[in-house]
């Protein structure tokens, strides 16, 4: 299916999502993970300018020489529990759109790791740095189920007996290894420039599988005679590549610091196999399509600036805002430009123990198509874009262990809702394709019609995510 | 010699003293020098650049690197000097920080007032120079409260200060209190200088309960009820499915304001809601036509005569006179708006960046005003939305002068179709039919804001399933729709003012706007049902809802008069007696009689007397609006909206199209009404208050239901910490006819308890109980018979409760937390609640949590973050015929999906540096 589209789609095919999210959605796009300093994480993810953790070096490659330190670690880790909700359009006794009931709830949890090191020195008025970093840059690993019923014996408080399991699983992480350098100039107590540039290896490894297997129950329903198919599609690839970043922050006086970066359009390779296996049935052979992949996977051209600002206030504050302009434009015509909000604050309450509070907006793309055919009947694909506002709010704090050692913890709160096509179309599990019956084996109501739903009746997807993310970080 | 000896100790310390290092004024560098580490010195020096200045040497002890120890070797090597920050605006912001807070939090109900009220807090008037019209539009400040100051001034004495103020005979301490900060006496605090205030709001909101019940109608085929037709469950045949609402679509608003003192003013304001293009999305010309703007000029030492002020507008403006009834523009209507405490108008012309959009007023305005006269002049000039009568292909359809409807053919040529249904292509005079106006039906304010080629699409979607059908019915096209900026308004108006004694004035007031691209045409009760209604199948059932306030719209073009304007004209006055404040405004809208003759034309009047004690008011007001008097820029008193009750608000099902409920839904007029309003306030002492108590009699003059309201406070506080608080509200409505409408009543009982905690914060448990007895809906009912009622009667008793906590905590100054737990059952009662800045209402069941931060990040810049999620089931919904019950009592009854569930989450974040 995917393999075979044409390289207009696989150009379509992009890493969208700005979001810290494990979703179904984004199980082929990948999941596009922010900073990974749970300081930064607290405050909204505004870390362009970072002049605190050393994962700031992940974030802007500037703000190795800005952290004016001499050496610094960090390492971080992040949970996330997602949450999926998956909702069928209800009409009510006038035939009347009336509202979404849910039909699918899933709720996963996931981890990622990552450290980053940095040494610099002073020359001068000049300070120099090298950094390296080591990060999770997307996430491919989704699971999902969703169990197909009759519904018999819903009024008398039973189960309606099992008919198929679908699943949905990913597995994988596109890695991205930083080589950071950074110089600084400093003017003064109050003012100093930093560059960074950052090469980074992009290297992922990507398995999924998309699965309907029949119930004990329905095959033992239809009968040894007749066979009910099962379905199979893998799709195992690499993603291979390399991305530049350019960083700039500034120290502009004793409150205000500025920061930019830049990294261009990324096209990564992605190589791999996929494979579509429905078994046979009683006038049906299998079907076995087995095709390699191999196209371009693109990242688009991203902007974005910074500031901080760090008034006198009786609780000691820091304020971080960020925008980013993304270019999704340089993927197709069909994506407009993003602008992406994040900000963020730091008060320090009592006895340095900061209380952090953080927003961010972030808008991304994801696409699916659909067959259809145009006024001549010719069979076409259409091609959806959607894009997808996923809020978030952010809270967090940090303990001192050690006079260089902190800890630092950071929550997130994100959701978003959208609508999405049916994953698993209906007219899969009508057994009278399978039988060549006239009458219905798995379905006892002979109301029901099974068939696949398209835009006309989407899903209504509400996802959450509840996310935790907590680091050690080590300044000398 | 011994001076000389006390001038050489004096000397030896003076320099000795001046060799200690200043905490408030060493740089790093002098710090370092102190027999401390270099981390020390740089956390004093941090700590007074980043957390605050020295007040004295034990704020070192507040350090974490310092201890006693240090603190002791330091104590004989530094001084603290005083070093205070005389930042004039920072001065005054904190001084008025509470009143600043509370206007915040009335913005949603004010809606654009609080920026006024702001700018007066910042630079306040002079007292001595104020006129009538100046007090009255402050917030809690009475006629009575004014003519006791303006006796003083008028006599030559001058108030000096705020203890003048207070003994100045006449003037209410209650008065005195809310008066106190908007005003200066002979040196303002802040002198004239430049100051702004830019704002950024990002709001992810969901519909309205209305909004959502509206944008979810489906258009289905008028046969669906024909056997052996198949009507096809789709959820984009309705506006909610098509434009694909459940994506989350934040309201984005940006807003810059410049002035120099109360002289020169400038601002601009962006605001996109749903549907309409983002920031990124628009292209500049767009940008720069959606956004409201304004530059004025205002001076209040005019060299024209004692006391003389100008002011000028360019650009958005809002103008308010009298009680509101001729001019007073805003899209938001607000129930009971009395006039008095914090529901005040501003009268004359102010800048406007409001979210208002539809009833914006553009173009410019000017205000010469001294204590004997005032003269207001203004014109505006705005592309207006409207429903249009559209036809089947969505184009609008044309009027002619002579009051036909102009079709065009294949050829180009106009015709209209005579009472046989043949098409005229000449006049009579033998001139060819011609017709470029416009045919529309009413202003509106649409919930969707897509552009008209996106609605036309959508609606050419909708008839496609509509044409399904072979059944003669009405309408099987939607020939009603909202077409943006379809209408240009020019708008000009004048009001005029006399003040022939102090504290009295007498006004006059009038407006027209001329529509020279549209004719307004709503048809006559008995033919307006076929235009609004979907299927005859509805006409007798819907006959008994009460209609007519639809049909009594105003039209340009009737039977008695053919016209391209509507005009309004009126009078309005107030005069103080005593400690009785007097005040009342009479409207007329132009419509068969004569502009300058009286009682000739569809009136409104409205006229309340304020009586003033020290601990005791007494408002009694007296209105009545005539169901013609159909005019969108007054928001006077009244206790509903236009259009309540009537096929827009109770059948959007029947409708021809589902968003005509626009009209009610965002309502901004009154509902024509006649009664008398009584409020009260008592204080006896300080442990017993009646808080505000009001009656209200009034019928509603389209139906005739007469409603009565009633509504007490009682707060008894034994300590001033904690104060109880009971509520009663009572509403009984009823008809004075035999039909099978009958009586409702509804009461409603709350308790709350609120704790003043130390720092300001605040604790508050609430309690409320309510039941409503209603009739049934007897016409939407099958008769009683066994196994003939299957359709859901309305209860005829139900009763509802809600239960919350509130809580706000002050970290510091700097920190505030507020939120909020409720729970409620409504049982089909709709419940409120007043949020942060908002008001929400709450039906059915559910719960609701929310949390607002207000992080005040320097003196000048704040950031506010509010999250909430409110949890809440649905109305019953019958979903599927079969799902048939095997229970032996339900036997092959319907299956009922019990309630759906539905979760929110809200967000808004806004920062605002005010400077």
């Amino acid at each position: 299916m995917l393999s075979n589209k044409s390289i207009v789609l696989i150009t379509l095919l992009l890493i969208a999502s700005a979001l810290s999210a494990w979703s179904i959605t984004d199980s082929y796009f990948g999941n596009r993970i922010g900073s990974m300093d749970a300081r930064i994480y607290g405050m909204g993810g505004a870390g362009t300018y970072n002049n605190a953790r050393p994962f700031g070096i992940a974030d802007n490659p500037a703000n190795l020489t800005l952290l004016k330190k001499n050496a610094g670690f960090s390492v971080g880790t992040l949970y996330n529990r997602n949450e999926d909700n998956r909702a069928i359009p209800l009409y009510n006794s006038f035939d009347n759109y009336v509202d979404d009931a849910v039909y699918s709830s899933n709720i996963n949890f996931y981890d990622d790791y990552a450290g980053a090191a940095y040494y610099s020195r002073k020359l001068g008025i000049g300070a120099f740095g090298i950094g390296v970093y080591h990060k999770p840059r997307l996430n491919f690993d989704s699971n999902y189920k969703e169990e197909v019923r009759n519904n018999r014996n819903t009024d008398n408080d039973g189960y309606p007996e099992l008919i198929a399991l679908n699943t949905l699983e990913s597995e994988g992480n596109l890695y991205q290894t930083g080589f950071v350098t950074s110089m600084g100039f400093s003017f003064g107590d109050d003012f100093d420039i930093n560059l960074g540039f950052d090469y980074s290896l992009l290297r992922g490894q990507v398995e999924s599988e998309k699965a309907i297997r029949w119930s004990d129950w329905a095959i033992a329903t239809v009968g040894s005679s007749r066979n009910l198919p099962s379905l199979t599609e893998t799709i195992n690839y690499d993603l291979n590549g390399s991305q530049l970043r350019l960083g700039w922050a500034a120290l502009l006086n004793s409150r205000l610091g500025a920061a930019m970066t830049y990294s261009p359009k990324t096209t990564l390779t992605r190589e791999g196999d996929y494979l579509y296996l429905r078994e046979a049935y009683y006038n049906a052979a299998e079907v076995r399509e087995s095709n390699p992949i191999d196209e371009d996977y693109i990242m688009p051209a991203e902007i974005r600036f910074g500031i901080n600002y760090a008034p006198r206030n009786v609780m000691r504050t820091v304020y971080n805002l960020d925008l980013e302009y993304v270019r999704y434009s340089e993927i197709h015509t069909r994506y407009d430009d993003q602008l992406n909000l994040y900000a963020g604050v730091e008060h320090h309450i009592t006895n340095r123990i900061p209380f952090r509070l953080g927003f961010n907006a972030v808008n991304n793309y994801f696409f699916t198509t659909e067959s259809a055919t145009d006024a001549e009947n010719n069979p076409i694909t259409v091609y959806y874009t959607k894009k997808i506002l996923t809020p978030m709010i952010t809270a967090g704090s940090s303990v001192q262990l050690m006079k260089n050692l902190t800890a630092d913890l950071g929550f997130g709160y994100t959701w978003r809702e959208y609508e999405a096509l049916d994953l698993f179309g209906d007219a899969y599990y009508n057994d009278k394709t399978y039988t060549g019956s006239s009458s219905y084996a798995l379905w006892p109501n002979s109301h029901i019609q099974l068939a696949n739903r398209g835009w006309e009746n989407p899903d209504k997807v509400r996802e959450n995510n509840i996310s935790f993310n907590a680091g050690l970080s080590l300044n000398w | 010699m011994k001076k000389f000896w006390i001038l050489f100790v004096a000397l030896f310390f003076l320099a000795a003293l001046t060799a200690k290092v200043d905490l408030n004024t060493a740089s790093l560098a002098e710090l370092k020098q102190l027999p401390i580490t270099e981390q020390q010195a740089r956390d004093i020096f941090d700590y007074r650049q980043y957390v605050k200045i020295f007040s004295s040497i034990f704020d070192l002890r507040e350090i974490p690197s310092i201890d006693q120890v240090t603190l002791d070797k330091l104590r004989p090597l530094v001084v603290v000097s005083l070093y205070v920050e005389t930042d004039e605006v920072a001065l005054r912001r904190d001084e008025i920080r509470d009143l600043l807070e509370r206007l915040d939090s009335n913005e949603g109900a004010s809606e654009g007032m609080a920026d006024v009220w702001e700018d007066y807090l910042m630079t306040p008037q002079n007292v001595n120079r104020m006129q009538l019209d100046d007090f009255m539009s402050l917030p809690n400040v009475s006629g009575v409260d004014a003519v006791a100051i303006l006796k003083r001034t008028a006599q030559g004495d001058t108030i000096a200060d705020t203890r003048d103020l207070r003994n100045t005979p006449g003037l209410s301490h209650y008065g005195y209190t809310n008066l106190r900060s908007y005003v200066y006496y002979k040196e303002p605090p802040v002198k004239n200088r430049l100051l702004w205030d830019a704002n950024l709001q990002y709001y992810t909101r969901y519909f309205e309960e209305g909004q959502y019940d509206m944008l979810h109608e489906s258009f289905l085929r008028n046969d669906y009820q024909a056997t052996g037709v198949v009507v096809p469950h789709l959820k984009n045949l309705s506006y909610w499915g098509y434009f694909g609402l459940d994506e989350l679509n934040p309201d984005v608003l940006l807003k810059l304001r410049l002035r120099y003192g109360n002289n020169y003013k400038l601002g601009i304001m962006n605001y996109s809601g749903k549907g309409e293009p983002g920031l990124l999305s628009s292209n500049a010309k767009d940008l720069i036509r959606d956004s409201k703007w304004y530059a004025g000029y205002e001076n209040s030492e005019l060299p024209l005569g004692n006391n003389s002020r100008l002011k000028f507008y360019l650009g958005n403006y809002r103008a308010t006179f009298g009680e509101g009834l001729v001019m007073e523009n805003t899209d938001y209507y607000s129930a009971r708006k009395t006039g008095f405490g914090f529901s005040k108008r501003i009268l004359g012309i102010t800048p406007d960046l409001s979210r208002t959009q539809e009833f914006a007023l553009k173009g410019a305005a000017m205000e010469v005003t001294n204590p004997y006269f005032g003269v207001t002049a203004f014109v505006s000039q705005d592309d207006k939305d409207a429903i249009a009568y559209v036809n089947a292909d969505g184009e609008t359809i044309k009027r002619d002068n002579f009051g036909n409807d102009v079709y065009t053919d294949t050829d180009g040529k106009q015709y209209y179709l005579n009472a046989s249904n043949q098409p005229v292509y000449f006049y009579e005079d033998g001139s060819p039919v011609a017709a470029d106006k416009d045919k529309l039906f009413s202003y509106v304010i649409p919930t969707l804001n897509y552009d008209n080629d996106t609605l036309r699409e959508a609606e050419s979607w909708f008839n496609n399933e509509l044409a399904q059908t072979t059944n003669p019915y009405a309408t099987n096209y939607i020939n009603l729709a909202t077409r943006k900026d379809i209408l240009r308004e020019k708008l000009w108006g004048t009001h005029l003012q006399v003040n022939p004694l102090l504290g009295t004035k007498l006004g006059f007031t009038t407006y027209t706007a001329l529509y020279d691209d549209a004719h307004f045409i709503v048809p006559s009760y008995n033919e307006l049902l076929p235009v609004v209604l979907r299927d005859s199948y509805y006409y007798t059932k819907l006959t008994k809802i009460m209609n007519a306030e639809i049909s009594n719209l105003y039209s340009t073009q009737t039977e008695s008069y053919n016209r391209d304007y509507r005009r309004v004209i009126g009078f309005d006055g107030q005069t103080v007696i005593g400690n009785t404040s007097i005040q009342g405004e009479y409207a007329e809208l132009s419509l068969d009689g004569d502009d300058l003759k009286l009682g000739d034309d569809p009136k409104a009047y409205l006229v309340s007397a304020y009586t003033q004690f020290e601990n005791l008011y007494f408002l009694t007001l007296l209105r009545n609006m005539d169901r013609n008097f159909d005019n969108p820029y007054s928001n006077s008193f009244s206790e509903h909206e236009r259009l309540e009750d009537t096929i827009l608000e109770k059948n959007i099902y029947a409708l021809t199209n589902p968003t005509l409920a626009d009209l009610y839904l965002n309502s901004n007029q009154s509902q024509p009404e006649r009664g008398v309003y009584f409020e009260t306030r008592y204080k006896f002492n300080n442990y017993f208050t009646v808080g505000r108590s009001y009656l209200d009699l009034w019928e509603r003059l389209t139906d005739g239901r007469r409603t009565a309201r009633f509504q007490s406070e009682l707060e008894f506080r034994p300590l001033y910490q904690v104060a109880l608080r009971l509520r009663y509200k009572n509403q009984v409505n009823r008809y004075d006819d035999d039909a099978e409408r009958g009586v409702s009543k509804t009461n409603e009982y709350t308790m709350s308890v609120r704790t003043f905690l130390s720092n300001r914060d605040f604790l508050e448990l609430e309690y409320r109980y309510n039941t409503v007895w209603n009739p049934p809906y007897t016409s939407l009912t099958n008769p009683a018979n066994e196994g003939e009622n299957t359709m859901a009667a309305a209860m005829t008793l139900m009763t509802g409760d809600y239960i919350g906590v509130n809580y706000t905590h002050n970290f510091s100054k700097s920190l505030k937390v507020q939120g909020a737990f409720l729970y409620w059952f409504g049982h089909g009662i709709s419940h409120w609640d007043w949020e942060d800045m908002e008001i929400d209402f709450m039906g059915e069941k559910g719960s609701k949590a929310w949390i607002a931060v207000t992080s005040r990040i320097s003196q000048n810049l704040y950031m506010n973050l509010k999250f909430r999620n409110k949890t809440f089931q649905d109305k019953e919904l019958r979903i599927r015929n079969y799902n048939s019950s095997e229970d032996p009592v339900l036997v092959d009854d319907p299956v009922y999906f019990q309630r759906v569930e539905h979760s929110e989450n809200t967000v808004r974040f806004s920062l605002d540096y005010r400077f």
